[in-house]
């Protein structure tokens, strides 16, 4: 029976070709996801391993509050005394000991941008000569005043040796004499990140580090044991300093990295597994027109002896070559998509850095088990019909045509969906735990149980849908009777194409109301004329200077300040703003109150309304909480607000005890209201003078601000689009198979109309058409489960801000419209064909 | 094409000059068709029997401009077919041409109805509605027209497919073995309305046949073997063209 498999295979190429395609593609997904994540933890652990060459110990502030180790200088860790340095030196067995400052430091271009902008980190370092900074050119920093930056950055920049580069730091922006490029060890820099070194005292004093350092690298003597090293420089530093390996400092660094490593490997995966799942209806598809097709030759099979088994055994094995021949080319390929991917990420501003390709024997081993099983599990209802085939029907002429009912199938179908509608439901408003694990499997099984049901929609949807094209001639009333000929078969092929549809449609009105929602918020919330900001606010925020200058101005009535830090609450961690209590509510929309924010001063907060009632706190209450740099401290509750969204903070305080607990002389943010009778555009003139030397400084409205959030969600909004994209691609394939197995098995009826005065265009026409008017059949319920998605999770969300429902039907109508032209493009391939028969052959095929 | 009116409208339908097919190259080339010359009248039922691989299909294939000589001339019509490219043959099947096959004759998914207009919609024309149901009529098909091929049975589905070949008024109507699939009475009640096509409507019918029956219905019989008529008979009966039939294979 093996040689009955392979020939099977080998008189069905082009069949087998297609089929393959579908499990390509979801295996080269799967295959990237694993490669790309991979390298990228292979890169960073590369990195920091590089980075600490050389080093045995580090000496650091112990982590406090709301602590992120790889962004030390915005958690607000108070540095270490200078003096620590000849301390640890002294300790028995310590080589080497050398500590450095880091900080904020972003350089800006010749044409006046930062680099980098609201990317990648901007790095800022002193120069210590033991570090990963290796000098590429000219020499280290010596004095105040000179800078060494990064060979990636010297290179976009276009800056040589000599010339004067802006460099912004917390002290404002300066400019440094450019003395010398470095690379990060081989690297030329970090992973994207620019950086600018300084001399010693230099970057103490931008950095506003003076006689500090923010962590002391230490070199073991030869010969002594790092661990119990470690335990003797610890003995000998103050309570609130901690001496780790280098080890746990890498291994603290990679933690972090794989957190995000995990999120994008299952975001990847996710978007592999829609395309599987599509993949395996195209798959299931092929394998019962083709053994429909094959009755015959089964049925021969089975009356020269062979046994149901063994023809079950024959489809099976079909189905084994295809999965494994399909996993091995989708892992080949799986290595470019993972460049591929990475090139996407970075299109959509992403960016992530890659070293080699990493080919883990877990990647390989999963995509053989997703191959091969997905084709399996395809193929088995397909095969036990092979198997059921009478010896008998050798004899009858073939069967073709569908007439067998669906009421089976429907009330099965019906069934469900119902449990679907019931699981998601459960999820969107049932309030039960792992809400989102509820929502997407009922939205799986709703998508198997409108599939399932969709053969009994094939004919009036094609009667319909085919309406148009038969009014074009007899090629589209031909091609609408075709779409309805055969309804599981065209149902299963638009159900492939009705999975991507429907996501892209949810992901299309989420993102809508999101939009809309936010805006609405901001015109309620954003109540200043201008706000100012640098592009990284919640790292770098705004001399105080700048709010000094525009207070004395006559076109701003209001100059009203907030400064941002975080603090512990109980064991969360939580934003504080520092306002100003008489102005805050003209100049942020705080929703409802509950008290009066003018009151606030000394030892008293208001507090998020939701924070406030899910703490079960009272008013007047005195909570415990800890700042950064001031430890614990206790707070009074004064009052409660509604909406935190514009502070970025769910408690607030006055800015004179903001300023006793928090190391930040900056201002996050300034608002302002004109004085009246002054136009905007004189305020931005005005701006604009006060703000020249700070390029990193923007100035915004709330139309900027609905501006950028719409920016962001349509960013988030066309990732999912071209990942999601990938599986219209493979139902597309589906169509391509399925009309080119229903052309060939239409041979005889094409060559008739032929030879009754059917043109070759004509030919093509009608089976283009009804790819058409599958794939609008697709579309049509792919929008419609895709709104009910949208639908029903926007209303679920209503109390998380979703206020708005927006359905963008233009945008749906369009994805109906795009469908029905890549149906014509997915028929190219099989019209050919059709239209290529040759009429002679064909009226006497028998 | 057809479109300048036939200054000198013969009477002639179809001719056939030197017409040669063959299948391969060298000596070992197949002569389907080995020099045949006929001309077949307007107006004229005519059948064409002979052994299995005498070439009556071919012959009818290639009067039909559904195959191409090898070398030879067919006129339809006085249309030189093999001057005509796979689109000019598309239109003139569609427009001169009409065809019954043995089976698989109707599109399944089209009524009785839109099966018969079918070469006309696909120009584009509507049908002459008195034309058409006079033919349906005549047919006994007035009551089918909106069943689907599948509703019907093999009798009344050639029936369909003589109505389809009828109903653009073609010059010529190609029948290959059009009652080999049908019982007798059916097959019997196909040959007297085509007899009655040609009788009433002055329609040009070529029929291939094997079954001396069949034959009998036409007016002129070609005996075709090894590719060349070797014999024609006129009024043929079925008693004569069996006796025939014995002395040609002898």
């Amino acid at each position: 029976m093996l040689r009955v498999t392979l020939k099977g295979l080998l008189a069905h190429k082009v069949r087998f070709v297609l089929t393959a395609l579908a499990v390509v593609i979801g295996v080269s997904f799967v295959a990237g996801s694993f490669i790309l994540t991979d390298s990228i933890d292979d890169a960073f652990a590369g990195l920091f391993e590089e980075t600490s060459a050389g080093t045995d110990l580090y000496v650091r502030p112990a982590a406090t509050v709301g602590d992120d180790v790889t962004q030390s200088w915005v958690s607000g860790r108070e540095p270490l005394p200078a003096e620590l340095a000849h301390t640890v030196a002294e300790v028995e067995g310590v080589a080497v000991a050398t500590g450095w400052v880091e900080g904020f430091a972003q350089i800006v271009g010749p044409d006046g941008e930062p680099v980098g902008g609201q990317g990648p980190p901007v790095l800022g370092f002193s120069w210590s000569g033991s570090g990963p900074l290796e000098l590429r050119l000219g020499r280290e920093p010596r004095v105040a005043g000179e800078v060494v930056i990064d060979a990636v950055t010297a290179e976009t920049t276009g800056y040589e040796l000599g010339d004067e580069v802006p460099v912004i730091t917390v002290s404002g922006a300066e400019w440094f004499l450019l003395v010398g490029v470095a690379g990060f060890g081989q690297s030329d820099n970090l992973l994207g990140a620019s950086i600018a070194a300084f001399e010693l005292e230099e970057a103490r004093r931008l950095f506003d580090k003076p006689d500090r350092f923010d962590q002391i690298a230490i070199r073991a003597q030869p010969g002594v044991a790092v661990e119990d090293l470690r335990e003797r420089v610890q003995d000998a530093v103050a309570e609130g300093i901690e001496v780790v390996t280098a080890q746990t400092s890498n291994e603290e660094g990679l933690q972090d990295i794989r957190g995000f490593l995990t999120i994008l490997n299952s975001a990847l995966l996710s978007f592999a597994f829609v395309a599987m799942f599509v993949g395996a209806f195209i798959i299931a598809n092929t394998f019962s027109i083709v053994v429909a097709q094959r009755t015959r030759e089964f049925a021969l099979l089975r009356a020269v002896g062979a046994s149901a088994k063994q023809v079950k055994r024959a489809v099976r094995g079909e189905a084994l070559i295809v999965g494994l021949l399909a996993s091995s080319i989708g892992l080949v390929l799986g290595v470019g998509f993972a460049r591929g991917l990475t090139s996407l990420l970075g299109a959509f501003g992403l960016g992530i850095p890659t070293g080699g390709t990493i080919l883990a024997p877990r990647t390989i081993v999963w995509s053989f088990v997703v191959g091969i099983g997905v084709t399996l599990v395809a193929s088995y209802l397909p095969a036990r019909r092979a198997a059921g085939v009478a010896p008998v029907e050798a004899m009858r002429g073939a069967a073709t045509g569908d007439e067998r009912g669906l009421g089976r199938r429907t009330s099965v179908g019906g069934a469900i969906l119902l449990a679907g509608l019931a699981a998601f439901g459960l999820g969107a408003f049932g309030g039960v735990a792992n809400a989102a694990l509820w929502v997407g499997l009922g939205a799986l099984v709703i998508m198997l149980g409108v599939a399932t049901l969709s053969p009994a929609l094939a004919r009036p949807i094609a009667h319909v849908v085919g309406g148009l094209p038969a009014r074009f001639g007899t090629a589209g009333k031909l091609a609408r009777g075709n779409a309805a000929r055969d309804r599981r078969r065209t149902a299963v092929t638009a159900s492939a194409l009705m999975i991507g549809l429907a996501l892209v449609t949810f992901a299309t009105i989420f993102a809508a109301s999101a939009t809309q929602s936010a805006a609405a918020s901001i015109d309620e919330q954003f109540t200043a004329d201008l706000s100012v900001a640098t592009n990284q606010p919640a790292i770098i925020g705004l001399p105080p200077t700048i709010g000094d200058d525009l207070e004395h101005r006559d076109q701003f009535a209001t100059v009203s300040r907030v400064r941002l830090s975080t603090l512990l609450v109980g064991q969360r961690t939580t934003g504080i703003a520092g306002v100003e209590p008489a102005e805050i509510t003209e100049v942020v929309g705080l929703g409802e109150l509950t008290g009066d924010p003018a009151m606030l001063g000394g030892p008293t907060v208001f507090v998020h309304r939701e924070l406030f009632e899910g703490e079960g706190w009272q008013i007047g209450q005195t909570i415990p909480v800890a700042f950064t740099r001031t430890g614990e401290q206790r707070l009074r509750i004064i009052g409660t607000y509604e909406n935190p969204e514009i502070l970025g903070a769910a408690v607030m305080t006055s800015l004179d005890t903001f300023a006793e607990h928090v190391v930040n002389p900056q201002d996050s943010f300034l608002f302002l209201r004109l004085a009246p009778g002054v136009e905007a555009e004189e305020a931005r003139a005005v701006l604009d003078d006060v703000l020249a030397a700070y390029p990193n400084v923007e100035v915004y409205d709330g139309a900027d601000l609905r501006q950028v959030i719409e920016d962001g969600v349509n960013q988030v909004l066309g990732l999912m689009t071209v990942l999601l994209a990938l599986a219209i691609l493979v139902a597309l394939l589906g169509i391509t198979n399925t009309l080119a197995l229903a052309v060939f098995e239409r041979t005889r009826e094409i060559g008739l109309l032929r030879a009754v005065g059917m043109t070759r265009r004509q030919v093509r026409a009608m089976v283009r058409w009804e790819s058409s008017i599958v794939a609008v059949f697709g579309a049509v319920m792919g929008v419609a489960v895709g709104t009910l998605f949208g639908w029903a999770l926007v209303r679920s969300l209503e109390d998380e801000g979703f206020s708005s429902l927006v359905i963008p039907g233009g945008r749906l109508v369009v994805y109906v419209v795009a469908a029905a032209l890549a149906g014509v493009v997915a028929a190219a391939f099989p019209a050919r064909r059709a239209a290529k028969l040759d009429v002679l052959e064909a009226v006497t095929v028998e | 094409m057809s479109s300048s009116p036939a200054p000198t409208r013969t009477t002639t339908a179809l001719r056939a000059i030197d017409a040669r097919k063959a299948y391969g190259v060298g000596p070992h080339a197949v002569h389907a068709l080995d020099g045949v010359t006929v001309d077949i009248d307007r107006g004229a039922f005519t059948a064409i029997m002979g052994p299995s691989g005498s070439g009556k299909s071919t012959l009818l294939h290639c009067l039909a401009g559904l195959d191409h000589l090898t070398s030879g001339t067919i006129e339809l019509d006085g249309t030189n077919l093999s001057t005509l490219d796979d689109k000019q043959l598309t239109l003139l099947r569609r427009e001169q041409v009409g065809f019954i096959f043995q089976q698989y004759n109707l599109v399944p998914t089209l009524t009785a109805r839109e099966n018969i207009t079918l070469p006309l919609d696909l120009a584009g024309r509507d049908p002459d509605r008195a034309w058409l149901e006079q033919v349906v009529g005549t047919l006994g098909l007035t009551d089918r027209l909106s069943h689907k091929p599948a509703e019907l049975s093999g009798g009344q589905q050639q029936r369909v497919a003589a109505a389809r070949a009828l109903v653009s008024r073609p010059a010529v109507v190609f029948a290959d073995e059009p009652t080999g699939a049908l019982d007798s009475n059916s097959g019997a009640e196909l040959l007297a309305f085509l007899r009655n096509a040609v009788r009433e409507f002055g329609q040009t019918i070529v029929m291939v046949s094997h079954d001396p029956v069949a034959a009998a219905h036409a007016d002129r019989l070609l005996f075709l073997a090894d590719g060349r008529i070797v014999d024609e008979m006129a009024e043929p009966t079925a008693e004569r063209v069996l006796d025939r039939m014995k002395r040609l294979e002898a």
